[in-house]
């Protein structure tokens, strides 16, 4: 199966925090399930703007986008020179939005390692290797004021969510 | 004189001889030639404006803002004409500057792509030209941040665009040697500040921005991991200070929106027009950041294709915008008594009307490569009376659009380090 293809359909795999007792739980939104790169190196090609803005999309909200919504974002993302800057600010708007699937603080603090697990599945499509897991579960541990929102806006900015 | 103490006046010295010095417009250094003011605006009556209409007033005077003359509006078109405010501006634009009356688009295609590409480069162009290719010469904007002294960043240069399809790429060319480390700002307001675009962007001001070093630390660290060395930022880019500044910008717009304060915020009876709305957000960038180098144009008039009482319409409310520009300019710190304004159409239109009559029995308009009067247009520099001729009025004809990107140049003193590229000349009669 093709990992780009399965991506690029905007197929979302999120995994449902819940309470720190309960056990992971999968849901799966769309038809195929999306398999899980081995490694970040296996990532070459760079997204284009509405493969790009698509996958936001799915990765947040857990729904494919519609095609309405996707010539609305792309025109946003049209109306700015600054790719960079435009993409920040769309990524924002989003995390920001109230229907976006972001974790609650309290699961994130009750169990960062499945935290990380998670965010790393649904967002870059792959395990954290150990010394990541390691990094970012100290960064949560050691700073309280950490938010879930702050790690996916670190993680959707980064040069590994442009690739896939 | 002590070894020590000679050092120390000689290095005083020298370091008088290259400290800075303050500029009028608050700019710190003289670039390498002498500038006539700190700041241009360029606005592209764009569209298509035939000069029979504008400046010949064969209809009367469709734009009392920029130009003198109480001539009736035909009668047979007058009542479809919207009610607008009287002129933002104290006295009509012409009276703050030079007009030139004949000035010509005189080489290439009048297609709005080709007469765009032409004044912002300064180049003619020919019939091949892309609408999704660059353009394949130095927009005034690469120019002036390669070759003005000190370099200015791109929060200094504006490219506002009122419509989305065709022009946001005329922020920078694909010319070898400038490109986009030295583009333009490009911002088409009309379609990210309104309508179902700005609403999905209004929950950004819902985004807490205070862990910004923790969000930076961890991007770092997975940057690192990733490899660093595959690029993302292909395109134009501003400094991290700069994008920031942006971004506060963006925000308080989005907010206004969002509080309703952007609806009509001219109280223009009936409504804004895109041109309008366009001019409205160039003059927001302007206050915000007041650029050195601000290009912004409009697109209304080429209702004419269909309709040319539209068209008329359209220019009275695009000349209502240039007025309302002025105004602002002469009362934003730091642009006042201290920008030229350029106003020109990008291409004229048809002596030759197409089948398409309008309600009032009129016939629309095209503009075609093989009708002369749409290689005909104006173009009107406003700026100081120490700087720009006032009230100067040039009837026979004079200057190209090619002269333009010289001519901006020229007044912010970057002309001379532009090495033989421009095949314009400054437009001198405009200036004192």
């Amino acid at each position: 199966m093709n990992i780009s293809s399965i991506r690029i359909g905007a197929i979302a795999l999120v995994i449902a925090f819940g309470v720190s007792c309960k056990k992971e739980v999968t849901k799966q939104y769309a038809i195929d399930e999306v398999e899980l790169y081995t490694s970040a190196s296996e990532k070459k090609n760079l997204k284009t703007d509405e493969q790009f803005i698509s996958i936001l999309y799915s990765d947040l909200f857990g729904t494919a986008i519609t095609n309405t919504k996707l010539q609305e974002l792309n025109q946003a993302y049209t109306s700015m020179g600054d790719k960079v800057l435009v993409i920040d600010i769309l990524i924002k708007s989003m995390l920001a939005d109230p229907s976006a699937e972001v974790p609650t603080k309290a699961a994130m603090d009750a169990q960062p390692a499945n935290f990380v697990k998670t965010a790393y599945k649904t967002l870059l499509v792959r395990n954290p290797t150990r010394q990541e897991e390691w990094f970012l579960v100290n960064q949560i541990e050691k700073n309280k004021v950490l938010e879930p929102i702050d790690i996916y806006y670190a993680i959707l900015t980064s040069d590994e969510y442009r690739y896939y | 004189m002590k070894r020590r103490e000679f050092i120390r006046k000689t290095g005083m010295a020298a370091g008088a001889m290259v400290l800075p010095y303050v500029l009028p417009g608050g700019s710190l250094f003289a670039p390498t030639g002498s500038r006539k003011a700190n700041h241009v605006v360029f606005c592209m009556f764009a569209g298509g404006v035939r000069n029979l209409e504008s400046v010949h007033k064969n209809d009367g005077n469709l734009m009392p803002s920029m130009l003198n003359g109480n001539e009736n509006i035909s009668s047979d078109i007058v009542s479809s004409m919207s009610a607008l405010p009287s002129p933002a501006i104290s006295s009509p634009l012409q009276n703050f500057g030079t007009l030139y009356k004949e000035f010509r688009y005189d080489q290439g295609p009048t297609g709005h792509f080709n007469g765009h590409t032409t004044a912002i480069t300064g180049q003619y162009t020919n019939s091949s030209l892309s609408l999704l290719e660059r353009p394949s010469y130095p927009t005034v904007f690469e120019l002036y941040r390669k070759h003005n002294t000190p370099s200015m960043s791109a929060l200094n240069s504006w490219w506002i665009t009122h419509t989305n399809n065709l022009y946001p790429i005329l922020n920078y060319s694909n010319y070898e040697g400038y490109g986009p480390i030295y583009g333009a700002n490009q911002l088409s307001p009309n379609d990210f500040f309104s309508g179902d675009s700005a609403q999905n962007l209004i929950n950004k001001n819902g985004f807490p921005g205070t862990n910004d070093t923790l969000q930076n630390d961890i991007r770092k660290f997975l940057n690192n991991n990733f490899g660093g060395g595959l690029s993302t930022s292909a395109g134009m880019k501003n400094n991290a200070e700069d994008a920031a500044k942006i971004e506060n910008w963006v925000d308080k717009i989005l907010l206004s929106i969002s509080n309703g304060t952007i609806n009509n915020p001219w109280n223009i009876p009936s409504y804004m027009s895109g041109d309008m709305y366009n001019i409205y957000f160039a003059e927001e960038v302007l206050k915000e950041f007041q650029p050195e180098l601000l290009v912004v144009n409009m697109f209304g008039v080429d209702a004419c294709h269909t309709n040319f009482t539209g068209y008329c319409n359209a220019m009275r409310r695009a000349d209502w915008a240039v007025g309302h520009l002025w105004n602002t300019i002469q009362n934003t710190p730091g642009l006042a008594n201290d920008t030229v304004l350029i106003v020109a159409p990008e291409i004229g239109r048809n002596g030759t009307p197409n089948s398409i009559i309008d309600v009032n029995g009129r016939a629309a308009l095209d503009h075609t490569n093989s009708d002369p009067m749409s290689k005909e247009i104006f173009c009107l520099i406003a700026g100081p009376p120490s700087v720009v001729n006032q009230g100067k009025v040039i009837s026979q004809e004079a200057g190209r659009s090619i002269d333009i990107v010289p001519t901006i140049a020229n007044i912010l003193g970057f002309d001379s380090d532009i090495p033989g590229l421009l095949p314009g000349n400054v437009l001198n009669e405009a200036f004192v």
